[in-house]
């Protein structure tokens, strides 16, 4: 058996979720920029002594060092990149949601650098904007997460017809097709996934106003 | 013919011949019967009964195979069995006996705990915590004299632990029916911990309660240069003028 030590050293990374493994040691489940979603064994950092305890928080850029060759790392050093995002309140629930879907969405070992820049700029939104609403900022991380994920919405054109998006028009989103139109009358008009041609074309210019937010 | 022969000696040779991955392939083979084989053996040396025993022991946190066989043998040992057997009795009465108390949710074998029934704590004021042993840890300081509340856990979505599972309208329940003025948060400086007071604020917001959180900062006979950054950042954010 030949032994292959794979070493990743300072990668910045976020950590996602955190979880007590034996007496002294946690699994950290992060979410690194070259690497993609990366689970790491932290060994003896919930010991009183440890300097990586404070350290290991969501919310805070880092960069870690670890290696292994299979599924489970071992976490060998890690320091802070940046300060910590203060998050309050809402924004601090919207900050665990997105933190959610990434560990349930992403695979494993899958680099995504577009969307790990985008995740940092939305912490960094999210942590600025003391009193505003989320929304915006969290609608434009599932539209980026959708599209690295090989989900992507075409908001141009009509999946049926091929015909540009007219913005006077309302539109019906299937699920995993796109946007088809709606003729007078349809029984879809009201339904909540059908959408007026207007918010369609600001969902794609990441154009995102008070009251569009409630349509998206 | 010859040839032929020559060809199957070749090939048996190719087959028997040791490569690096084969040779660590046997060794790593007979080191796990060298492992495997005394801890098999263990198993069918114990009587039945020790065994259980042994494996009973093994459910509290940090104790192997190991330390629960040594536990066992020390309780087994003849000067020793009466403690064992205090040990057993009182194990099996408290496990029947202790509940949550009926205000503050702490461990206790009454309907109110000591803190919870004494009439010398202020009843004004609440500290919000995650375990029993957070109150010993507040307890110890001998600066807090009012009461407490344990959530016996925190906020965790990602753990499927919500606002239902961890019981928070019985705090909520406490609002209504003591004269509470303030409330001190002093769940821990996680995210967790961190939601759990933020949600617990939010949902505190209209009543007349003055709320307040625990400060995070610098540990006292610290030396600055060892601390995390992260710490020392909030130490930084909520320092005092002096």
């Amino acid at each position: 058996m030949t032994t292959k030590t794979n070493r990743f050293n300072e990668q910045a990374a976020f950590v996602l979720h955190s979880r007590p493994y034996r007496e002294s040691s946690a699994i950290i489940d992060c979410f690194t920029r070259e690497h993609g979603r990366v689970s790491v064994i932290a060994k003896g950092c919930r010991r009183q002594k440890s300097t990586m305890r404070g350290l290991l928080q969501p919310f805070l850029p880092l960069l870690l060092s670890y290696q292994g060759q299979r599924e489970l790392k071992t976490l060998t050093d890690c320091e802070a990149r940046g300060f910590s995002y203060t998050l309050r309140d809402v924004n601090l629930f919207s900050a665990m949601y997105i933190n959610e879907l990434l560990l349930l969405l992403l695979h494993k070992e899958e680099p995504f650098v577009g969307l790990f820049d985008v995740y940092e700029s939305v912490l960094a939104t999210l942590a600025r904007a003391e009193a505003t609403s989320p929304e915006g900022a969290l609608r434009e991380f599932e539209k980026v997460l959708l599209e690295s994920l090989g989900y992507g919405i075409d908001w141009q054109y009509d999946y049926k017809t091929d015909q540009l998006l007219e913005k006077d028009a309302r539109y019906y989103y299937q699920p995993g097709f796109g946007f088809t139109r709606l003729e007078a009358g349809s029984s879809l008009l009201n339904h909540p996934q059908s959408f007026s041609g207007e918010a369609i074309a600001s969902i794609a210019a990441s154009d995102w106003h008070e009251d569009m937010l409630p349509q998206a | 013919m010859v040839k032929a022969k020559a060809d199957k000696v070749r090939s048996v040779t190719k087959f028997n011949r040791l490569t690096p991955r084969k040779t660590a392939t046997v060794f790593a083979v007979f080191l796990w019967q060298q492992i495997s084989y005394p801890l098999s053996m263990t198993e069918k040396t114990f009587s039945p009964l020790l065994d259980k025993l042994i494996q009973s022991l093994r459910c509290l946190p940090g104790v192997g195979q190991r330390s629960a066989q040594r536990m066992a043998f020390y309780l087994l040992e003849e000067n020793q069995r009466k403690r064992g057997l205090t040990l057993a009795e009182t194990l099996s009465e408290a496990l029947h006996a202790i509940k949550h108390c009926d205000l503050c949710q702490t461990y206790t074998e009454e309907s109110r705990c000591k803190i919870c029934a004494s009439t010398s704590r202020d009843p004004h004021l609440l500290c919000v915590v995650e375990s029993p042993a957070d109150v010993m840890a507040i307890e110890q300081t001998h600066s807090y004299r009012g009461r407490y509340h344990v959530l016996m856990g925190h906020l965790s979505p990602l753990d499927g632990i919500g606002p239902e599972q961890l019981g928070v309208d019985k705090l909520f329940n406490r609002f209504k029916e003591e004269t509470i003025e303030e409330v001190i948060l002093a769940t821990n400086p996680t995210v967790e911990g961190e939601a759990t007071a933020h949600y617990i604020a939010s949902q505190c917001k209209h009543l007349p309660v003055k709320i307040t959180r625990l400060a995070h900062g610098v540990p006292m006979g610290g030396e600055l240069e060892y601390i995390d950054g992260n710490t020392l950042m909030h130490a930084l954010k909520a320092r005092e003028t002096l």
